[in-house]
């Protein structure tokens, strides 16, 4: 495996120090403290699934962080446990773990499991404020010396006790003579150092007898089946209303015009009346597919209002743990479909891009729940940036065809669920999952986490989509496109029912989701047309940078198999479709 | 008296006497001889909630019938 000897690599040429805990302790946000690499935390278990490094100074020493998976034992039990012992069996010189002062006998108990390695550690007790919420008083000196370890307790959201666990660090860590220890590990036995945690817990934590708050009367209510069930549709619907709603509004306000009436007309005085280009390249500059038009219609006024929004509710689940409550809830559901509920964590991020969902399933503790997860993703689940460019194609006709799409798409969705998760061979396991505190988002990291997602669809989107829209104009200004369409008419208007120039949509969609459902949009359709076109674009592949993620995550037979049987799927799926209605029509 | 996770009563404390072995319930704190409070079970086959100390857990209903539990009597 690659990803092994990178890690051994990294490892014997830099002074590395492992940042560990327990998932969703807050370790994203030490790391992009010490290391200004933005990574994304979330309030759910597992947002670390690969590993990150960034470089940071202590004392004039250089030294390389690097955020390990959050686990909760170190038993090798999932691909996360595995990197974490992977990376504590390379001699790393410290770590920085962090505590969970809401949940201290979970921390201990791992935390003794990495003292085992016996390396330089120095820990952080972290969520201190939600411990306070819930009335528990930490004694951190007596706990400190229990563990026998330096302790600094910290708010990480806040950056309270940040500079007082610098200053550890520096003296802990600039103390080392870097000559590397070796290993004197002892075998553990989970039963006992379960009942070490409980009894040093026991000893350090005090109640102050304050009352459960608004929040943690909330949580505890969605946790029950009634009336958890109803706040969760509510919390869904919400979320999709101002998804769909406030990006409609978004794109008729103020981009739709913008683009039309500002930016456009801009280019047109340009090239047509300052430059006075014609001809074939005028048309592929600025023609009715010209690069300059398209460009700013599609990318601006058509996907990035979704996208914005999505982002911005989409954090909100992340960081308030609402997410794996609402996991929980479909638990049942999802079970009878063959899957389990905890993978619904990972398909709801898929509804934002595939990518990070289909790495996100490293946490699942069986390879054909991996491999069931992440086809289902790529068979069924629309990223936003395709979901804003259906909202805009349907939404313009009735929202009714919205609603329909919905609908077909959760009926696909839980057929594909059954047949995949009969015929993958291997074993899915029921869920076990933890279910964090509810919390209010924190300003600072809400926001700052929304600008690195914005900031990073629009590097990695940009290109690609900028691509697209080149190869739109030159195919189509160009009149290359006529042969190809020629070629695949029966395809496209025989079976699917769409005009022949809809092939430019099958073309586009290769390269980006959202591209097989733009050249659609300005092709004057009938409903069906439209629907037809919705369901192909649904069901058609995922972009290229998933098929690149597929290949890594598995190998390159599944993503071959994915690439065609995607394309397969989607053009039978939508022509039946359109075969079977027009025989009522 | 034995019986499974899934047949007990919501806001009882039991000790897990037997499961199944597996890493994923032992690393967040379910082992023989532990001790879970059943905080609530979700209908139509849905997991049931436990709490382990200031844990919250929720468990597969498949699975929970595959972990035996004696009540303790507080
Ligand atoms: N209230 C409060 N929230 C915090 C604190 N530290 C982190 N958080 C929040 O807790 C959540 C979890 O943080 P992450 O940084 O994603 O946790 P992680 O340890 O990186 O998680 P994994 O990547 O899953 O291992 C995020 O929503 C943070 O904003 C804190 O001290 N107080």
């Amino acid at each position: 495996m690659s990803e092994k000897k990178e890690i051994q690599e990294l490892m014997q040429n830099n002074k590395t120090i492992l940042l560990m805990g327990a998932p969703n302790v807050g370790k994203s946000v030490f790391f992009t403290h010490y290391t200004k690499v933005h990574v994304i935390s979330s309030n759910y278990a597992g947002t670390t699934v690969s590993y990150m490094k960034g470089d940071f100074t202590l004392a004039g020493n250089n030294f390389t962080m690097i955020d390990v998976p959050g686990t909760y034992s170190l038993t090798s039990s999932n691909e996360a446990e595995e990197l974490a012992i992977l990376f504590l069996e390379n001699n790393p010189d410290g770590i920085l773990f962090v505590l969970n002062a809401a949940d201290l006998e979970g921390s201990i108990k791992l935390f003794l499991e990495v003292k085992n390695y016996n390396k330089q550690i120095v820990c952080a007790l972290n969520l201190c404020d939600v411990a306070k919420r819930q009335g528990k008083e930490i004694d951190v000196e007596l706990l400190s010396k229990e563990l026998d370890v330096p302790i600094i307790s910290t708010v990480a959201v806040k950056q309270e006790g940040f500079k007082e666990l610098d200053q550890t660090m520096e003296s802990v860590f600039s103390k080392l003579d870097f000559k590397k220890e070796t290993n004197i590990k002892k075998d553990l036995d989970i039963k006992e150092l379960w009942k070490i945690s409980k009894e040093i817990t026991d000893k350090v934590v005090s109640y102050t007898g304050q009352k459960a708050n608004f929040l943690d009367n909330f949580g505890q209510k969605l946790l029950k089946p009634w009336p958890g069930i109803l706040y969760a549709i509510l919390i869904i619907i919400l979320s999709i209303g101002i998804v769909v709603g406030a990006g409609k509004a978004l794109r008729a306000v103020l981009l739709l015009p913008l683009v039309n009436n500002i930016i456009v007309p801009f280019f047109e005085t340009i090239f047509i009346d300052v430059l006075k280009v014609s001809g074939i390249l005028g048309n592929v500059l600025i023609g009715e597919y010209g690069i300059f038009r398209i460009g700013f219609e599609w990318i601006i006024a058509l996907i990035l209002p979704y996208v914005l929004l999505f982002q911005l509710v989409f954090a909100f689940l992340e960081d308030s743990g609402l997410l794996p409550r609402i996991a929980i809830l479909f638990d049942n559901l999802m079970s009878k479909i063959g899957v389990q509920g905890g993978s619904l964590i990972n398909i709801m991020l898929a509804f934002g891009c595939a990518v990070p969902a289909i790495i996100g399933t490293r946490t699942a503790p069986t390879k054909k729940e991996r491999l069931v997860v992440s086809t289902l993703i790529c068979f069924t689940i629309p990223c936003i940036s395709q979901s804003g460019a259906l909202i805009s194609l349907l939404g313009d006709y009735s929202i009714f065809l919205i609603l329909l799409l919905m609908f077909a798409n959760f009926v696909l969705f839980v057929l594909s669920a059954k047949l995949l998760s009969k015929f993958i061979s291997g074993e899915i396991k029921p869920m076990v999952i933890e279910i964090p505190n509810l919390l209010i988002p924190e300003k600072k990291s809400f926001f700052l986490k929304f600008k690195a997602r914005m900031k990073s669809f629009l590097i990695e989107a940009e290109g690609p989509m900028l691509l697209a829209v080149v190869l739109a104009s030159i195919l189509t200004e160009a009149g290359l496109l006529d042969g190809f369409s020629k070629m695949v008419e029966p395809i496209v208007s025989g079976w699917l029912g769409l005009p022949s120039e809809a092939s430019l949509a099958l073309i586009l969609g290769v390269i980006r989701r959202e591209m097989s459902v733009a050249p659609l949009l300005a092709m004057n359709l009938t409903a069906l047309q439209m629907f037809t076109g919705a369901i192909v674009s649904l069901l058609y592949l995922p972009c290229l940078s998933v098929i690149g993620v597929l290949t890594k995550e598995f190998d390159l037979k599944t993503s071959i198999l994915i690439f065609f049987g995607t394309i397969f799927n989607a053009i039978f799926v939508g022509g039946l479709i359109n075969q079977v209605v027009s025989l009522f029509i | 008296m034995k019986i499974n996770l899934y047949d007990t009563l919501n806001g009882n404390v039991y000790s897990v006497v037997d499961m199944p072995k597996e890493n994923t319930l032992e690393s967040i704190g379910v082992f023989p001889g532990a001790h879970v409070k059943v905080e609530s079970h979700y209908n139509f086959g849905g997991p049931v909630a436990i709490s382990l100390g200031s844990r919250n857990v929720a468990i597969g209903k498949a699975l929970a019938k595959q972990i035996l539990v004696k009540e303790v009597l507080l």
